[in-house]
């Protein structure tokens, strides 16, 4: 399945689109900055 | 004949404008300098009595040339300054090949048509981050409605947002009202007392939330002259910022004194502080420390303007003691007024 990688900083944004691509059947993760987002690209 | 008419002319047109206080150079058939106000001078464009820019010496031999009166703007680099100026030289012919120049200082009106643009392109950014989430919510809610757990979610960052962007447009009408106002409408003696307590009030709900304690020393009364909802708002956005960055059970003072005929507000905070590079910033429009931090907050980035703008159109002005890790102190200061010269 596609894992699809979001980052976005304000939690209005993230949120929905988050829910929308699982909805749409993808694997999302998620990140609210460019620290956290290459954590969780790294995990 | 004809040139000492010329020269009588040209000398009369340099008194003239010497006396309005414009830039002028009145230079003669081979362009040396015959009059200069002292304003001209001052701009050092002589040297030896010649032009020594070149894009003037252009204007003036097209304007001696043609007869006409042409205006160009350019930047000019002036004797004694570091960095180029903008100018606005306007050459005249004189006749018998006298020409008078004159010259605008239009660096401060560039520089504030740049503040404005500048500040044209935040509004941009601040007004669409919300409004594009509004839509990006609205249209996510469309498609849970079987999904009761999102629809509350998404319903309350949309209503979140939507208080956002209101918050905003709000500040945004407040600081353009500030700032075209020239004086203070709606003038009248105002209790600095009242405003605090009035403050106070206004900002419990978020000071609560944090579990912060506002602790104010208004115990002398201080009265200045102005408009009571303007100065609320000040002191208001002060105490706001206090409470945004502070860790909470915190506290925050506000202190009122009168010193020499002048009012001081004092807002004290033990919050994060600010660094001495930030805080020539702080005053202006969108300036943000910590974007992110201003984000959690709800701020728009103009409250500080705000003050600043009511504590100007007041006849006051706003400063800012901090260092970082050991909290602010903010001093608003305004004229004041004795109780008894409106009664």
């Amino acid at each position: 399945m596609t894992k699809i990688l979001v980052v976005e900083d304000e939690q209005s944004l993230r949120e929905p689109l988050v829910y929308v691509l699982e909805k749409e059947g993808y694997e999302v993760v998620d990140a609210a900055d460019g620290e956290q987002a290459v954590k969780v690209f790294n995990a | 004949m004809n040139g000492s008419n010329g020269e009588v002319n040209a000398a009369i047109a340099a008194e003239v404008l010497e006396a309005l206080g414009t830039a002028a150079v009145v230079v003669n058939d081979i362009n040396l300098m015959v009059q200069a106000t002292t304003n001209a001078q001052d701009f050092g464009l002589l040297q030896d009595r010649a032009l020594v820019e070149v894009e003037l010496l252009n204007l003036v031999d097209w304007a001696r040339k043609s007869k006409e009166t042409k205006t160009v703007e350019s930047q000019i680099n002036v004797g004694g300054r570091a960095s180029k100026v903008w100018v606005q030289a306007t050459a005249a012919p004189l006749g018998n090949g006298f020409v008078i120049l004159t010259l605008e200082d239009r660096t401060e009106a560039r520089r504030l048509d740049e503040t404005r643009r500048d500040f044209v392109a935040n509004i941009s950014h601040e007004l669409k981050t919300p409004i594009g989430a509004i839509a990006l919510l609205a249209e996510t809610l469309q498609g849970a409605t079987d999904d009761p757990i999102a629809v509350q979610k998404f319903a309350a960052s949309l209503q979140r947002e939507a208080n956002r962007l209101g918050h905003i447009v709000q500040e945004i009408i407040e600081l353009s009202r500030l700032q075209s106002a020239t004086y203070v409408a709606d003038s009248g003696l105002v209790n600095l007392n009242e405003v605090i307590s009035d403050a106070i009030d206004r900002v419990q709900i978020a000071a609560e939330a944090k579990q912060m304690k506002i602790v104010s020393d208004t115990t002398e009364q201080v009265f200045v002259s102005g408009n009571y909802e303007q100065l609320a708002i000040a002191v208001t956005n002060l105490i706001e910022n206090a409470i945004n960055y502070s860790d909470p059970n915190g506290q925050v003072g506000v202190a009122l004194r009168k010193n020499a005929g002048i009012a001081e507000v004092v807002i004290t905070d033990s919050g994060v502080g600010i660094a001495l590079e930030d805080q020539a910033r702080i005053f202006e429009r969108f300036y943000r420390v910590d974007p992110s931090r201003s984000r959690e907050t709800g701020g728009t980035g103009l409250g500080l303007a705000i003050v600043k703008h009511i504590a100007l159109n007041h006849g006051g002005e706003i400063s800012v003691f901090s260092k970082p890790g050991l909290g602010s102190t903010f001093t608003l200061t305004l004229p004041a007024q004795q109780k008894a010269t409106d009664n």
